[in-house]
């Protein structure tokens, strides 16, 4: 038996002491870090957790669930424009306004879900069909007075730090500790749901949703469940991204921009994996920054790119291609494949 | 009363009568086998009966329930279990994981889902491979994985569809002992077979299907003297030089 638990933990690396010792070790810098970082690199730090959640969010319903989602800014500006609107026109608290844009969120994810899957709809054909109903949300974003169109919505200043109201103005260090609460609180969900029934059904249907349903799994019921859990989650990332930089505009929150980036860094890190959209996160982000800097100042072989946006884009794209070839199961799988390995020895 | 009744059961694709006017049963405890030459209609019948077809007429009852309307993972949740001709394993998943799925039909427990994922895998002889992936499998390992996710469900009923194709004679005589021994702890079974051997050593019962019609329903014997079910699969000219 404990031979077949082992085995059976492949893809997660195994509850040596060796590993809760390292996941304590980086829990712990995780917790001190804002301490010893300056201004330009906690704001990075900040980054790198920010899309570490919308990956996650992505991850249930993309990595484990299998229905490939191109359209999560939708989810992302749902929340992001609900509890924005909110406290703009109704003064609406931005904790509550969190939790009702999750509930929007989720009422657009199982409205669309219901449509998209009651039709059958899989693959690419599902793919494109969220592109849409996030393009649709953008363009009604842009054209409705009532959320101000395309000049977007500013959330007024207070001059002074509040976590209730979830408003910091002098300092970054909340906003940290508020994001790296939300992604150890998914990351805990995750978890739960890789070793639960569920993750169990969303990964059958992933893999066959015939079989899966001959083995008793509701594939329309699974599937809807696992898009509100992801729209939940996105949508709180669309609340967070609102309240820290204080402004949110259609192609911002709404644009397939948002959406591509969204589903990157848990596809290169490791769709369907516990730590991919983290590992995927930690890798993405840094390097967008970098290579962001570099053509704002490029050496002079890179002369020619100065001013060129986008370039990050094509880094991003190159190195999902070399991960989609070389290592199906994303680098975190690939790193767990290793390490495996190498403790088995 | 029977387990499975198939009453007057119809389905058309189009203009192509695939089933018409089909009955049959199962007894509890039983192996019914159902076999027919090529595009008889035996796939769609087994389709029909798991739920991924409606049929256009007749009715489908388990149990003394009705299941003719039901989705495949309700019917499955009824107890009917089933099993694919072409097998569809969760390739990136292990073995372990694969039987796991099924398992988790009768409970929400992680961990009497994996007792009773490890007993169904002991059963079916795939001990030893629960940490490989189900792509890794060869045909007789996969065909046994589809065995034993259908068995980790809990059925009492368990549909084989053509399980022993593609294997050697000897694999197909540990699979005949393997299905004895599952209706032996109660689960009655219906099976779609080619290879006529296997079928006439295991079942207890034999339905003929032919263009869709049941032409045939009797002892394994009896079924092989019948001139219909000669006919059907050698043809006319054999049944002249005969007389």
């Amino acid at each position: 038996m404990a031979k077949v638990n082992e085995a059976n933990a492949l893809p997660v690396p195994r509850d040596t002491v060796l590993v809760l010792a390292l996941r304590g070790l980086v829990l712990a810098i995780a917790l001190v870090l804002p301490l010893v970082l300056d201004s330009y690199l906690l704001s990075l730090a900040i980054l790198i957790l920010f899309w570490g959640l919308l990956g996650q969010g992505w991850n249930i319903m993309g990595g484990y669930a299998g229905q490939f989602s191109f359209g999560h800014a939708a989810f992302y500006g749902l929340g992001a424009y609900t509890s924005t609107w909110l406290l703009v026109n109704a003064g609406v608290n931005p904790w509550i306004g969190m939790l009702a844009g999750g509930l929007v969120a989720v009422a657009f994810g199982l409205f669309t879900g219901f449509l998209s899957f009651r039709y059958g709809l899989r693959g690419p054909y599902f793919a494109l069909a969220t592109f849409a109903f996030a393009e649709m949300l953008r363009l009604i974003a842009i054209n409705w007075e009532v959320v101000n169109k395309s000049r977007g919505i500013q959330v007024p200043l207070r001059g002074t730090d509040s976590l209730l109201a979830f408003q910091f103005e002098t300092t970054k260090v909340p906003y940290y500790y508020i994001i790296l609460s939300m992604v150890l609180f998914t990351l805990a969900l995750t978890y739960w749901i890789d070793h639960s029934k569920l993750g169990y059904y969303f990964k059958a249907i992933r893999e066959n949703e015939e079989a899966a349903a001959a083995l008793g799994v509701d594939p329309l019921c699974y599937k809807l469940l696992a898009m509100s859990i992801s729209a939940f989650i996105t949508a709180m990332g669309g609340t967070f991204y609102s309240q820290y930089l204080l402004f949110i505009d259609p192609e911002i929150v709404f644009g397939p921009q948002a959406s591509v980036e969204i589903l990157l860094r848990p596809i290169i890190g490791g769709a369907g994996t516990v730590l991919g959209p983290i590992v995927g996160a930690l890798l993405l982000t840094p390097l967008s920054e970098f290579t962001r800097t570099l053509l704002r100042e490029p050496p002079g072989f890179l002369v020619l790119l100065r001013g060129h946006a986008g370039t990050d884009m094509m880094v991003f794209g190159a190195l999902l291609i070399v991960t989609i070839i070389f290592m199906p199961n994303g680098l975190a799988g690939w790193i767990a494949k290793r390490w495996n390995r190498l403790v088995k020895r | 009363m029977a387990l499975l009744e198939v009453r007057d059961v119809s389905k058309k694709f189009g203009g192509l009568q695939a089933v018409n006017h089909v009955s049959l049963h199962v007894n509890e405890g039983e192996i019914l086998g159902l076999i027919g030459p090529n595009g008889a209609g035996k796939t769609t019948l087994f389709s029909l009966i798991g739920g991924y077809y409606h049929p256009n007429s007749g009715r489908i009852t388990f149990r003394g329930c009705d299941i003719t309307a039901l989705q495949p993972n309700a019917i499955c949740q009824l107890g009917v279990a089933r099993t694919f001709q072409l097998v569809k394993p969760f390739a990136n998943l292990t073995v372990f994981d694969n039987v796991m799925v099924g398992a988790f039909n009768r409970t929400a427990s992680r961990p009497e889902a994996k007792e009773r994922a490890q007993q169904v895998i002991d059963f079916v002889g795939l001990n030893g491979r629960e940490a490989q992936m189900a792509r890794e499998l060869p045909t007789p390992g996969r065909k046994r994985l589809e065995l034993a996710r259908a068995l980790a469900t809990q059925p009492t009923m368990l549909l084989l569809d053509e399980v022993m194709s593609g294997l050697t004679p000897t694999e197909t005589a540990t699979l005949v002992a393997l299905i004895r021994q599952i209706r032996g702890r109660g689960i009655s079974v219906l099976v779609v077979e080619h290879v006529m051997r296997a079928i006439m050593a295991l079942s207890d019962r034999i339905a003929v299907l032919h263009h869709g019609e049941k032409i045939a329903d009797d002892l394994p014997e009896n079924v092989t003297k019948n001139p219909r079910v000669i006919q059907a699969y050698l043809g006319d000219e054999f049944m002249l030089s005969e007389a």
